[in-house]
């Protein structure tokens, strides 16, 4: 078949399909099926015309319409609202509208969330955004009160840290999973929080509270000793070691290579931390002293074949290769 | 009226209640400014966020109380580099303590603050510190304030230029040449390499900045560096080239590790050599706050407040000016360095210089004129007076002591030729020289010893005068 032809054939069909679908505003009409409006509606580019525009906003504040519908005509504006002011404020009010519908109020907040990459409007409007946010970190809805956090975080606002921080040492309402608040914390770690993250090493039952809190003692020169016990010890649960050793190898990586060797050559090791060891030499070690590390190396082409791990088989056959170890 | 005892144990409440409880007296004023150096007990020990509600509380109060002169350097600071939006709102409302026709020229900093904060606004309160929960009753953002600011002042648009506001290079500090503590301060390079702070900062002038890698505002220490980047062109394409040392030290020493030092160096275009090095310190960094009173303040070991400070250190090490807080104009710096070099070439120690002069005479003379053996020592004896065949008994060290000491003479000839560019003197000393061991020690010649001894003696004295050094070219406007 010709290309030209090829093209035809599309066009006419997509013509077809087009003028057998319901126009934006027949999808806006309560005659018509929800599940037909909700395909409709999702599929749909958005209102051209501003009275399309209104009446997706009827649909959308109608308490009486389905709220799959709702939600749908709220997704259908997105482009519309770009840089629409009105628009923008009329998103951040139902956000924080408790009265509306919980799906609905997410919806907005997806959309928010979206449109903060490609709305110049929105983004002069971050203080109003940042304060809409803020007010839904006591929402009693889960994913709201998550999506709100994460990205009042992401934002390094200092009320969410202060709330974040009030929520680990029980001066404030828990607000999310205590390994969730420290994950939260990281993305602005201050000093102030690391004698309460070395705490929770030290004392925490929980390996995922732990991992999160190692994690962000990376960053604080004066637990190194305190990673390095952790990073040792095998009675220590393995993604805490594992974490550990990522904190050893950003704050001291000699330290961390002196360390991880001992791990690597010790057969009584877990093979996950051997086998992550081994991934870190391949990436972060001194080529020259790897290379020229004749029992490492000599005890690396034994263990290959004979280890049941595959991850540390794979990490051996990496570093292999990577140092050319025959 | 002094601010009551507070320390870093204070509770932020408290302090917050006793600005807000304030009058509107020149000596609350004083109390309050007194707060705002960043070095201050205050802070010590505070969180970056705890520190900063502090600041922006006390900068808001000026609003209400008036604006005292000696805060526009702070508020200035916030408007030029800041993006807090607590603490940039806090600043412009400051200036509306003080009277509208005074404070127009700050408004290129208010335009300036404005695109600071463009995407970066958010919403605080003034009226509830510490808001526990949010909505609060009362809240603005930096910008509503910024806008407020230029309102009050009967601005609809200005022109972007910005104006010479404050000096903000302080006078001289000190003129004690580097001793004591801070000369032994040991600090590490970008290379790993240790030296002590007098080590690099005695024998030339030098331009030392502070930064720290984890500074997470761009307008300071990633700009400062960047910025003495610009200087190092500059000094290299003047003429200027290691004869002024360029250096940061990092403020945060248990991180910024040789490895770190290097990449932010070179990431923002700074060449490393043996006259621009980046240094942390690996003891002492509390004599080195202390001797340059740094305007910066820890939590444990990290910062977590600071100022952007340069400083200009001269020959012997001691600081002869700086420029804090706000960003300093590189044309600025440079003449000032460009007027100690010339210092520096033309006063050299009087005291000095006629010592190595005596010296380079004197030894060589020694050594032309001492007796090689007993017999002869025996004749200056009797010459002098003194009867009897008496050998010193150092005689078989002295020679040879004396021929050492000529050739550190000479050293130190080459290295003031080297700075100052002269040749002849050292070519005239060099010759002296051999003459002296031909004449005295191999040949026996006295004549030719003796001329060694005057062409030493000419070129000491030819490399200890000061050389009149034109001017380097003027550095290229930025």
């Amino acid at each position: 078949m010709d290309v030209k032809d090829y093209r035809k054939r599309i066009e006419q069909r997509l013509a077809q399909e087009s003028s057998s679908a319901k126009s934006y505003s027949d999808l806006l009409d309560e005659s018509t099926s929800p599940a037909e409006r909700v395909k409709g509606l999702s599929e749909a580019v958005g209102p051209r015309a501003e009275a399309d525009l209104a009446g997706a906003f009827a649909v959308v504040r109608n308490t009486s319409e389905h709220d799959d519908v709702r939600v749908a005509a709220l997704a259908s504006i997105a482009t519309a609202a770009r840089e629409r002011e009105d628009l923008l404020d009329f998103l951040l009010r139902l956000l924080q509208d408790r009265d509306q519908a919980v799906v609905l109020r997410r919806a907005a907040l997806t959309l928010l969330l979206q449109l903060r990459f490609n709305s110049a409007v929105l983004n002069r409007k971050r203080a109003d955004f940042i304060s809409a946010l803020r007010t839904i970190v006591d929402d009693p809805d889960y994913q709201l009160r998550s999506d709100a956090l994460e990205t009042l975080a992401q934002e390094k606002d200092e009320y969410v840290q202060r709330r974040l921080m009030d929520s680990l040492t029980n001066e404030g309402p828990r607000l999310v999973e205590p390994e969730k608040a420290i994950q939260l914390l990281g993305y602005d770690i201050h000093a102030e929080q690391y004698p309460f993250l070395r705490e929770v090493v030290r004392q925490s039952p929980s390996a995922a509270v732990k991992r999160e809190a190692v994690r962000l003692l990376s960053a604080d020169p004066t637990s190194k000793d305190l990673l390095v016990d952790m990073f040792r010890d095998r009675a220590e649960n393995d993604e805490v070691r594992r974490a550990s050793a990522t904190a050893l190898l950003s704050l001291a990586p000699e330290e961390f290579e002196t360390y991880a060797r001992e791990v690597v050559l010790d057969e009584q090791e877990s093979d996950s931390v051997r086998a992550a060891c081994l991934s870190a030499f391949g990436h972060f070690a001194n080529p020259t002293e790897r290379a020229n590390d004749g029992p490492l190396n000599e005890y690396l082409l034994d263990l290959h074949g004979e280890s049941a791990s595959g991850p540390l088989e794979k990490a051996v056959r990496d570093y292999k290769m990577k140092y050319r170890v025959e | 009226m002094t601010s009551p005892h507070f320390s870093s144990a204070t509770p932020e409440e408290a302090i917050a209640a006793w600005v807000r409880a304030g009058s509107r007296s020149e000596q609350f004023r004083a109390a309050l400014l007194a707060l705002l150096p960043e070095q201050v007990l205050l802070y010590a020990g505070r969180s970056t966020n705890e520190t900063t509600r502090i600041r922006g509380h006390i900068l808001a109060t000026f609003e209400r109380i008036g604006l005292p002169t000696g805060v526009l350097p702070y508020v200035i600071e916030e408007l030029e580099s800041g993006r807090d939006a607590y603490l940039v709102a806090a600043a412009a409302k400051a200036i509306r303590g003080g009277h509208v026709s005074d404070c127009k020229y700050l408004v290129p900093f208010l335009n300036k603050a404005i695109r600071n904060m463009q995407y970066l606004d958010s919403p605080v309160s003034f009226e509830t510190y510490k808001a526990l929960r949010w909505p609060v009753a009362q809240s603005t953002t930096a910008l509503r304030e910024i806008q407020r600011t230029l309102a009050w002042l009967n601005i609809d648009e200005e022109k972007d230029t910005v104006v010479d506001c404050c000096d903000t290079s302080s006078p001289v500090l000190r003129t004690v040449p580097v001793s004591g503590s801070i000369a032994t301060v040991e600090l590490e390079d970008q290379d790993g390499k240790r030296l002590r702070f007098s080590d690099f900062f005695v024998g030339r002038p030098s331009i030392v900045v502070f930064f720290y890698s984890r500074c997470d505002n761009p307008n300071k220490c990633s700009l400062t560096i960047a910025g003495l980047a610009r200087l190092q062109e500059a000094l290299d394409s003047g003429n200027l080239k290691d004869r002024v040392a360029l250096a940061a030290i990092t403020y945060d020493p248990l991180y910024d590790g040789p490895a770190r030092l290097r990449s932010f160096g070179e990431h923002r275009g700074v060449r490393f050599g043996e006259s621009v090095r980046f240094f942390r310190s690996t003891s002492g960094l509390d004599t080195l706050r202390a001797h340059f009173d740094l305007g910066a303040n820890f939590i444990g070991s990290i910062v977590n407040r600071h100022r952007i400070e340069l400083f200009i250190l001269d020959a012997r090490g001691a600081i002869v000016g700086s420029f804090n807080r706000l960003h300093w104009d590189r044309d600025t710096v440079l003449q000032q360095v460009e007027v100690l070099v010339q210092q520096n070439s033309v006063r050299e120690p009087a005291i000095r210089g006629v010592a190595v002069s005596v010296l380079s005479g004197v030894v060589p003379g020694l050594i032309a004129l001492l007796p090689k053996c007993p017999l002869c020592l025996g004749a200056y004896m009797a010459a002098l007076g003194v009867g009897g065949l008496q050998l010193m008994p150092s005689w078989p060290w002295l020679l040879p002591a004396l021929t050492l000491i000529m050739f550190v003479q000479l050293f130190f000839v080459f290295q003031r030729s080297k700075r100052s560019g002269r040749r002849l003197p050292l070519a005239v000393s060099i010759c002296g020289s051999a003459a002296v061991l031909a004449g005295s020690v191999f040949l026996t010649l006295p004549v030719v010893a003796s001329s060694g001894v005057a062409l030493i003696v000419f070129g000491s004295l030819v490399n200890s005068i000061p050389r009149n050094n034109p001017l380097p070219p003027q550095a290229p406007a930025r």
